[in-house]
């Protein structure tokens, strides 16, 4: 059952989700067709026609398909860069602790891969790309590359080796066609026979399915599939495995190379052989996690509060038309039934000292709901911080924070011209109403100053009906799960900078790790 | 000074004249608009001049992009309104600009949407108008009043003039109101123009609410903003020393002649003796021996060129005005062919003197 699943895995990962439906819509009925001819065969005792069909069946595939294979030019290479430049996704997924910026590397350093593994893909020739990945990484994080002693550096490959591991045994099926002996013999034929002896392979292959066929029909099918699933059917299904394969050993690189210099990697004497500790602190990791820290942010009076109370469904936040929350104010709430802590600021009012600490509260939030008045267009505060924000992120210190989401609220879109009309709820994507135009205009204007991850208009005025609150409540519901991602980042970035708790650390590096897996398993 | 009243009934084309329009022109007692960005600036420009091209922003994004001049009324500017760009935009260092503006704003306006507390910007700017000390007068409009409840609005209000007072001291008047009433009105707009009056009593002599009795209270209105000029020319010519000896008996002349001409009355010696006849004996001495007294006093080192210059400027200014009004009211009766009366003609002149010299500023 292990196996159907991990073919199943493979075939997902391999053709982007597409052979799931193939699979339970064709193979299924199909297999369940299979049994209930044999049985009918045998109890009535047609088995020696059945036998003769399939084998006549077979040959009048796979000769046309042979014939089509010498045809068509074998020698055209695998290209997994697609023209836009960005490189398809691999069997190693990137880790979900990654913040933006380690996620261009990740993005720069795959490229960068595929590029090494298209100038030379012989199997002997990966350490040394290994090392220039290595390098290529080092630089982008501005530091020495291989500034490691022999033991750090074979604790580097036993991770590597590890994660490689793990990920073959995900893909174990498909792995385990793949004998070493075998892939000798194709590529022995091929040094001596050139292309012919390519082709020899293929022929034998096929002959391995035509005997399959009339053997096990079941397996036939699922050799096929394996074979369909690859780009090409020229290709041959083995030389495609072994460049997703090689691929994947230096994405594997490419992924504790960033953990190495980035920091979470710890080369800890002690903990060279912790991965025992890792499935209880996978364990640990996730009574851990703290409930979501919204940061509010915003002008004096945009309305901050008002949206806490909001979401609270009580009066908690005090709310008045003068600048009234002094310093921060943390309340919990209720979002989706997982609880969520909102820290209510003073608003922007161009003090420095005020923004510099809204600024350190934002660089510790999970998520930001940035609240705007709708008519009210001096933005300068705004947009100023919002570039000391980006900018943060920016230096190479904090390379490895990821950046919390921005939620834009444009809050008091009522009060936007034409002010006696206010008919909510409106359609902003479609606007029909001189008001509706002019709030997706808003929304539109301010979303170009900005630049949020997503805005949305609001009004929740007193003695007017409300807008869009549900859309509010919705929009933070989506962004949770990436703010949980942000919290671990901040966690493991804060142990860092506070120098302690290596071995904790360490724990978390094999979750990184493991999560690597885990991403797979549960996709 | 006989030729000089003989000048003065016959005008001939004078190369101070110029002159001095183009001075009056520099020297237009100037309205500086400061607010943070939708605060309503525009829409002040717009609700007090009437002049439909103010562009007006929607709301949600800045709309007055350089600073504009809109002088008022359009063809004879007595006054000038200046629209600055609107503080607190989004990449927008309004430091340079200030600096530039300050030099030629006379009395500065700030405009403060009540709902909005956070007004850092505006308080800046305002440090630094008070710190340079060029401009001494500031007028706060509270904008957008009627879109809070009346029991917050007043807090609201309070602390906005709590913010300014804190930088500006006490001396400065406040008005509230909103320009975007939903029957197209603007509410308070009375205390507007009296809070302007006061400030600047030339708005007053425009903008005045237009209720007269007679037809040629009527007529009067058609022309005044043209009197209004006449007196702005003068008083600014009468700024530099000695030109106003020669200039203001001309400006006024060129005046009364264009006056004489929209009554369709003849213009002529005779004319003339007959309106300063009707403004008593005394009054051709007076008005000379007044005029060359002011430029006398122009004459003296420092005190003359500032102090004296404005007076004179203020009193060229008066007369003019009171003047023009007089003659107005001449030119009508002759027209009909009455013959104004002398008492008439008098209270007239003293009355539109007064008003003129107010409205120059001068006490």
């Amino acid at each position: 059952m292990n196996k159907i699943k991990d073919l199943f895995l493979l075939l997902s990962e391999l053709s982007g989700g597409r052979w799931g439906i193939a699979v339970i819509s064709a193979v299924l009925p199909m297999l369940a067709m299979m049994g209930f001819g044999l049985f009918l065969a045998i109890k009535y005792d047609y088995i020696l026609a059945l036998s003769l069909i399939i084998a006549l069946s077979t040959l009048i595939i796979s000769l046309p398909l042979f014939l089509l294979s010498r045809v068509s030019n074998s020698k055209h290479q695998e290209n997994t860069v697609a023209a836009d430049g960005t490189v398809e996704e691999g069997l190693v997924k990137a880790s979900a602790d990654w913040s933006q910026n380690e996620m261009l590397i990740w993005a720069r350093v795959k490229l960068y891969s595929r590029e090494l593994l298209a100038e030379n893909n012989e199997w002997s020739n990966l350490d040394s790309a290994g090392i220039k990945i290595l390098e290529f990484i080092a630089l982008e994080f501005d530091k020495e590359a291989l500034n490691f002693s022999l033991p750090e550096g074979l604790k580097v490959f036993e991770e590597v080796s590890k994660r490689y591991r793990k990920l073959l045994d995900k893909y174990g099926l498909a792995i385990e066609a793949l004998k070493i002996s075998h892939l000798k013999a194709g590529y022995d034929a091929y040094d001596k026979y050139g292309e012919i002896g390519e082709k020899a392979i293929n022929i034998a292959i096929w002959a391995n399915h035509a005997k399959n066929a009339y053997l096990n029909p079941s397996k036939f099918a699922i050799d096929l599939l394996n074979q369909q699933s690859t780009s090409g059917m020229t290709k041959g299904f083995f030389e495609d495995m072994q460049l997703k394969a090689k691929q994947a050993l230096l994405d594997e690189v490419s992924c504790v190379a960033i953990d190495l210099y980035s920091g979470r990697f710890s080369f800890d004497e002690e903990n060279l052989s912790a991965s025992t500790v890792a499935d209880k602190d996978q364990q640990r990791m996730v009574s851990e996690l703290e409930p979501i820290r919204i940061v509010m942010v915003g002008q004096t009076n945009a309305g901050k509060s008002s949206i806490i109370n909001v979401l609270k469904n009580e009066l908690v936040a005090e709310v008045d038309i003068l600048p009234s929350t002094k310093g921060a104010t943390v309340y919990t709430a209720m979002l989706n039934d997982a609880e969520v802590r909102i820290v209510d600021l003073h608003g922007l009012n161009g003090d420095e000292k005020k923004e510099t600490l809204m600024l350190l509260e934002m660089t510790h939030a999970d998520l930001i709901v940035w609240v705007l008045k709708a008519n009210q267009p001096a933005r300068d505060l705004d947009k100023k911080l919002k570039a000391k924000f980006d900018d943060f992120y920016l230096y190479a210190k904090h390379i490895s924070r990821k950046k919390p989401a921005v939620i834009c609220v444009v809050n008091q879109v009522d009060k936007l011209k034409p002010v006696s009309e206010w008919q909510p709820p409106y359609n902003l994507d479609d606007p029909t109403t001189v008001k509706a135009k002019i709030i997706s205009q808003a929304v539109a204007y301010n979303h170009k100053l900005l630049m949020p991850d997503s805005i949305l208009a609001l009004s929740i005025a007193l003695n007017k009906k409300s807008f869009n609150i549900e859309k509010l409540k919705q929009v933070i519901s989506q962004k949770i799960a990436n703010a949980s991602n942000v919290q671990r980042n901040r966690q493991r970035v804060e142990a860092i900078y506070k120098g302690v708790g290596i071995k904790k650390q360490f724990g978390r590096v094999v979750n990184s790790s493991k999560k690597l897996t885990w991403s797979i398993l549960t996709k | 000074m006989f030729d000089q009243i003989k000048e003065f009934i016959n005008p001939i084309k004078n190369p101070d004249l110029a002159q001095a329009h183009e001075l009056q022109r520099k020297h237009l007692p100037t309205l500086w608009l400061l607010g943070k960005t939708g605060a309503g600036k525009s829409l002040f420009i717009q609700a007090v001049t009437g002049l439909s091209s103010v562009e007006v922003g929607n709301g949600f994004e800045p709309c007055t992009m350089t600073a504009s001049v809109y002088d008022f009324p359009q063809d004879k500017a007595v006054m000038r309104f200046l629209d600055t760009r609107g503080l607190g935009e989004a990449d927008y260092d309004p430091a340079q600009d200030l600096k530039e503006i300050g030099q030629s704003g006379n009395a500065v306006v700030v405009v403060m949407k009540v709902d909005e507390p956070e007004q850092s910007a505006v308080l800046a700017a305002l440090k630094q108008i008070k710190k340079n000390k060029q401009i001494k007068h500031l007028l706060l409009i509270h904008s957008a009043v009627l879109l809070s409840e009346e029991v917050e609005r007043v807090r609201q209000i309070a602390f906005n003039e709590g913010q300014v007072r804190g930088i500006w001291g006490k001396g400065f008047d406040s008005v509230s109101v909103d320009f975007e009433c939903e029957d197209g009105a603007v509410y308070n707009y009375q205390l507007l123009i009296s809070a302007l009056t006061k400030f600047l009593p030339v708005i007053g002599l425009i903008v005045e609410d237009k209720e007269h009795s007679t037809v040629e209270g009527e007529n009067f209105d058609k022309v005044a903003n043209e009197v209004l000029w006449y007196a702005g020319s003068a008083a600014a010519s009468d700024l530099i020393p000695a030109v106003g000896l020669v200039s203001v008996p001309a400006i006024q002349a060129k005046m009364l002649h264009g006056l004489a001409n929209q009554y369709g009355v003849q213009w002529n010696s005779r004319t003339f003796s007959e309106l300063i006849g009707t403004l008593g004996s005394g009054f051709a001495l007076q008005y000379s021996a007044k005029l060359g007294a002011r430029q006398l006093v122009k004459l003296i080192p420092v005190y003359g060129q500032t102090a004296g210059a404005v007076a004179a400027a203020a009193m060229s200014f008066a007369t003019t005005y009171g003047l023009g009004r007089a003659a107005c009211y001449y030119f009508y009766h002759k027209s009909k062919g009455d013959i104004a009366s002398n008492e008439a003609m008098q209270n007239m002149y003293k009355k539109s003197f007064k008003k003129g010299k107010a409205a120059a500023g001068y006490e």
